[in-house]
């Protein structure tokens, strides 16, 4: 579904990424571990297609598809779908109105009917259920007001209600209370499919414990330096990562 | 010589064999203090408040021979926490009850003198030297990293039994490690007829995402005057929510610093504050926005009555280069008097442009339509007043928790109103 | 709070491509005085208008009080100083005969309207909007002026009003504007050209809105309309008013009064959307906007409601205000105004409150982008006698791109204990971030702009009389195309 060849790229000349190799297939979870500014979140936006960075070489395929030149909506008109590490305030707009405004343009693009307002009002309300969030919700702007917990949560409403063929969920985990904390592992289970995939960035443990990836990749100074199955998490957290440096 | 001079010299002389280091910084923060001296009406950040009461009266230190028979039930102590009990400045370490991964010190060699915690660093606020030049109560309470602790830490401070005007400044530091999360009570209580003045300093730390709910309780007897100075420093990803629950002390000054040192941070501030007679409650609260994705809400109520006083003043810095400020500032005053007053200031000081930031303000009488409706209702005029300030007080009381805390500071509450 | 930002930004750059839609010129031979100002201008302009001899001692008046006036310096705004003998103050097309209906008006004048969009004939089959528009000076055409007769509703041009109901005016003018009050305010006084005349009688609810379109055409001639609304007790009227210039390299004046009196009971609404030639994207030309807005609550139980969408003008100077004399009397303002390239807006409103129980309530949102300097000024005064005063402010700030600027400051002064005052103000922005964030959610640029816009401008725009929140928010789409991305 997603594959990244040798990508480098760099922010405003400070190379960040510095070839990176990753094939991600239908059905799988993989979990990229990694301290802070090792690249973890660079590599999300890459991907999503936040045009502030500079690639320098390498290749980001998605869908057998070479994506370097499609704009970030039509990416994620497309499936792929960001969770972001710091969710953005978007005053006066209302979050339910926003929401259906972007599954509508989803469904456009897919050529299907815009959904009514009864039937999202009826999605909505199931979903919300799912991240424990509460009704009022739907009435705020996007984001507007909302603690840090709830507003990781608002992205996997977001994500349960658009649906997206691949998830990348940078440090939704981080900022969390242990309550929040499986509440969000919750949502990603349920969204979890065989159709479907999903990346997990974190530098914590703790959210593998209740998502539990098929892969582990360690990212350090911009590189993958080591890869293995869910067990890598474990030695991560014994020994934490300066045994990996050189 | 004022009786401070007095109470210091007789501190130095007392404790000889204190730590050269110690010894030192105490001398530095008393030469602080008598730069600075007391607030004045001409300083800007103190106009409101008038410190001559604690610059007149003759307070002592508190000494050993102080510590009165412990009593056989403490006051304030609420069901369900762990708790460190200080009675007149003595640590009380048989009464102390705590989880693993908690530990408590409290000596007075004070053996961390040298991290950040006792810095003056600049700082110009006069209690806050002073505590540093007298500080006699030192309590460091540490959470170590990923420790869930479930049941909250209740730490009362008790003023009782005196027999002369006495003082006491102690020193608080409280550090949560990485990934942990806990409830602390920090609670100030009197019992005495006998004027008397606490001066406290707390310094929190809260490490890389790391959660605390922190609540303080202020029921000093009206005969005291407290004045306190609390500073918090938060890592990535740290969170801290707070409730202050102020209904006691004649005089009540409270500075409030909070520094977000690392990205991701979040903070709330819950405050609600009783008054009646002639108290006078007086918060100062900045909270400094130097790094990026850093949320910070704040709610300051205040109920005043009769011919109390209030003031608040809340600072919001948003720093140049910031990214994703998202800040809010809230201060609702209700007067329940003609004769009560209160001055507020709420303010902004933006110097990023990625910012949300909003802040507001009201004063205001109880709301005479609403007193109506009531009545026509058949609820008597009384009753409706009572339940319209009930649900002002509200709002902040019923977002404590856990529900035992919530429990308590709402039937304090209710003990007020009535 | 203040907010000046300098940060670059990659995204969001100032480049602004749109054109002004409303930039034609209009070719009707135009009668014009040489410009320059002087006693003597005044003798002339209140001789070509047949005025009464109180109507030309008044304005005389003005024209000396005026010339020991200073230009105001406040302002959160920047302009080269405006040489006053270089304007000229009376212009009015030839044509000067009565016109019985709207076939007697100059076809391309009724063209200037079309490209306006405001197509007088249609307007009064479909909308039901009486419309007295204003070509630069002199009121041309008056509509709906029969169906108004029948209700005892006066609505004309001022110079009309003059002639026919010189008591009234006589009575009203000047009675909230003073002609001390400001340099703007004298200056109009003392050469003021036309405007707009209402009168509604006791007890009668206007059955139409009203509206009026001022636009100004001719080069180098300074705009100085006056209006006069009245509404006597227990009456309600709703007024429109809209604005267009066409587009000049220089800077052209326009100094309005507007004065409104309710009396007991009565409720005075008005709405403008402004948009004045703003200047082009380096800054060069656009209206200077300088007007004298406020009404009176006479007497008790009295409303004034002020609702404004500013997006024109390269410099808005605008206060409009109320003051609250008769006890239980509201005062209220919406306003929206938009900033963008090099335009300036210092915009907000007074409410004074002087009667017990009056309340006001003051929405503003400022939204700059470019290289605008957008900022909210109000003032809120409870006076001694004021018991129970209440005030509601909400002062909300938008800013796109990093080169723009707001500024907000809400004056409070509260001299009655038992006030009850609210302030609520915030700040945000449309950054890259945002725009990123929704694009990721599959939304384009542009949907996300308006989405953002029209939710920050809802509680405005809802204050509005349908056609023209419609009309609003196009306004705000065009105002800010090419702003983002």
């Amino acid at each position: 579904m997603l594959e990244i060849k040798n990508l480098c790229a760099a922010v405003e000349n400070k190379e960040i990424l510095k070839g990176i190799n990753l094939n991600v297939k239908q059905g799988e979870v993989h979990a990229i571990m990694g301290r802070n500014g090792s690249g973890k979140s660079t590599l999300a936006n890459l991907i999503a297609g936040k045009n502030n960075y500079s690639v320098t070489s390498g290749e980001v395929y998605y869908k057998e598809k070479n994506i370097a030149a499609i704009s970030p909506e039509d990416r994620a008109l497309n499936g792929i779908f960001l969770s972001f590490q710091y969710p953005v305030v978007i005053p006066g707009v209302n979050t339910t109105y926003f929401l259906k405004e972007a599954l509508n343009a989803k469904r456009r693009n897919r050529e299907e009917e815009e959904i009514n307002a009864a039937d999202f009002m009826r999605l909505i309300k199931e979903k919300l259920k799912e991240v424990d969030l509460d009704e009022t919700y739907l009435k705020r702007s996007v984001n507007d007001g909302f603690s840090g917990g709830e507003k990781k949560r608002n992205e996997i409403l977001q994500m349960l209600i658009l649906e997206p063929e691949l998830a990348v969920l940078d440090e939704t985990d981080s900022g969390l209370d242990i309550d929040a904390l499986k509440t969000i592992a919750h949502g990603i289970n349920q969204y979890r499919r065989e159709d479907r995939a999903i990346i997990l960035i974190t530098h914590y443990q703790r959210l593998l414990k209740y998502a539990v990836p098929d892969y582990v990749h360690v990212l350090m100074n911009g590189q993958i330096v080591k890869s293995g199955g869910k067990e890598l998490a474990l030695e991560l957290e014994e020994k934490g990562y300066s045994w990996l440096e050189k | 010589m004022n009786y401070l001079q007095r109470q210091f010299h007789a501190l130095l002389d007392h404790c000889l064999d204190e730590r050269k280091e110690i010894r030192s910084l105490r001398k530095t923060a008393f030469d602080r203090f008598n730069q600075l001296g007391f607030p004045t009406k001409k300083w800007e950040e103190w106009q409101f408040t008038d410190f001559s009461e604690i610059r007149k009266n003759e307070y002592r230190l508190a000494w050993g021979k102080d510590l009165p028979k412990i009593p056989d039930k403490i006051p304030g102590l609420i069901p369900d926490t762990y708790s460190i009990i200080i009675i007149n400045g003595h640590y009380q370490p048989q009464l102390t009850k705590l989880p693993t991964g908690v530990s408590v010190k409290s000596h007075e060699d004070f053996s961390q003198i040298d991290g950040d915690e006792y810095s003056l660093n600049g700082n110009q606020n006069p209690f806050l030297a002073l505590n540093t030049a007298l500080m006699n109560s030192e309590i460091s309470l540490i959470v170590e990293p990923d420790s869930i602790i479930e049941k909250p830490i209740q730490i009362i401070h008790l003023t009782t039994a005196l027999s002369d005007q006495f003082m006491n400044h102690p020193r608080l530091v409280f550090q949560i490690g990485r990934n942990s999360q806990a409830t602390l009570v920090e609670h100030y209580i009197g019992e005495t007829k006998i004027p008397y003045f606490v001066n406290p300093v707390t310094q929190v730390s809260i490490d890389e995402n790391a959660s605390l709910n922190y609540i303080r309780i202020l029921e000093e007897d009206i005969f005291g005057c407290h004045t306190a100075t609390t500073n918090y420093i938060l890592k990535n990803d740290a969170r801290l929510n707070t409730t202050s629950f102020s209904s006691g002390a004649k005089l009540f000054r409270h500075d409030i610093k909070l520094d977000f040192a690392g990205d991701g941070g979040e903070a709330v501030f819950n405050g609600l504050c009783l008054t009646e007679d002639q108290q006078h409650h007086d918060q100062h609260v900045i909270v400094d926005h130097q790094q990026n994705f850093c949320q910070s809400r704040q709610l300051f109520k205040y109920i005043l009555a009769e011919k109390s006083s209030g003031v608040f003043n809340g600072k919001v810095v948003v720093r140049k280069n910031t990214k994703q400020t998202d800040a809010d500032q809230s201060n609702r005053n209700l007067l329940l008097s003609p004769s009560a007053l209160m001055n507020a200031n709420p303010q902004l000081e933006i110097l990023s442009d990625d910012v949300k930031c909003s802040h507001g303000s009201s004063t205001g009488e109880l709301d005479d339509d609403a007193i109506f409706y009531l009545q026509t209702r058949g609820i008597d005029s009384e009753t409706a007043k009572s339940l319209l300030i009930h649900g002002f007080a509200n709002e902040i009381i019923e977002k404590v928790k856990p529900i035992s805390i919530q429990d308590y500071i709402h039937n304090q509450f209710t003990d007020w109103l009535s | 709070m203040k907010n000046t930002l300098k940060k670059e930004n990659s995204i969001i750059d100032e480049a602004i491509s749109q054109d002004y839609k409303y930039g034609f010129v209009t070719d009707i031979e135009q009668e014009t005085i040489p410009p320059g100002l002087s006693e003597d201008v005044i003798r002339v302009i209140s001789a070509k208008k047949g005025e009464p001899d109180w109507l030309r001692d008044w304005r005389l008046k003005s024209y000396k009080n005026w010339g020991k006036m200073k230009n105001p310096s406040w302002a959160h705004i920047t302009y080269p100083s405006i040489d006053y003998q270089s304007i000229s103050y009376y212009s009015a097309p030839k044509e000067k005969k009565e016109l019985k209906s709207l076939d007697e008006v100059d076809p391309e004048l009724l063209e200037t309207y079309n490209k306006l969009g405001i197509p007088l004939q249609e307007q009064k089959m479909l909308a039901g909007v009486a419309v007295d528009a204003v070509f630069d000076s002199v009121s041309v055409a008056t509509t709906f002026k029969e169906d108004l007769k029948k209700h005892g509703i006066i609505f004309c041009s001022f110079s009309e009003a003059v002639h026919n109901h010189p008591n009234l005016v006589k009575k009203y003018l000047g009675s909230v504007v003073p002609m001390t009050d400001n340099f703007f305010a004298a200056l109009n006084s003392a050469v003021f050209s036309d405007g707009s005349f209402v009168y509604i009688p006791k007890g009668v609810r206007c059955p139409m809105e009203l509206s009026t379109y001022f636009r100004i055409n001719a080069a180098n001639t300074g705009q100085f309309e006056r209006t006069l609304i009245v509404a006597d007790e227990g009456s309600y009227v709703s007024y429109l008013e809209g604005c267009t210039a066409p587009m000049r390299d220089e800077n052209q004046l326009h100094a309005a009064v507007v004065e409104l009196i309710a009396h007991k009971d009565a409720e005075i609404k008005y709405s403008t959307v402004q948009n004045w030639y703003p200047g082009d994207k380096d800054g060069k030309g656009g209206i200077y906007n300088f007007v004298t807005k406020r009404g009176t609550c006479l007497e008790d139980n009295s409303k004034i409601s002020w609702t404004q969408v500013e997006t024109g003008s390269a410099i808005t100077w605008k206060y409009p205000s109320v003051i609250l004399k008769g006890d239980n009397s509201k005062g209220e303002f919406y306003s929206v105004a938009l900033t963008n390239n090099h335009q300036q807006a210092d915009t907000g409103t007074k409410m004074i409150h002087l009667g017990s129980n009056t309340s006001s309530t003051i929405i503003s949102k400022g939204i700059s982008a470019g290289k605008s300097q957008n900022t909210y000024r109000g003032q809120v005064k409870i006076m001694k006698n004021a018991e129970n005063a209440r005030n509601y402010s909400q002062c909300d700030s938008i800013l796109i791109g990093s080169e723009c600027g707001a500024h907000t400051f809400p004056y409070i002064d509260v001299r009655n204990p038992t006030a009850k005052m609210e302030h609520e103000a915030s700040t945000s922005n449309i950054g890259e971030e945002q725009l990123f964030y929704c694009n990721q959610r599959g939304l384009s640029t542009e949907n996300a702009v308006s989405l953002i816009v029209n939710g920050f401008c809802k509680e405005v725009f809802k204050e509005l009389p349908m056609e023209f929140a419609v009309e609003a928010q196009k306004l705000m789409e065009v105002s800010l195309e090419g702003s983002v991305g």
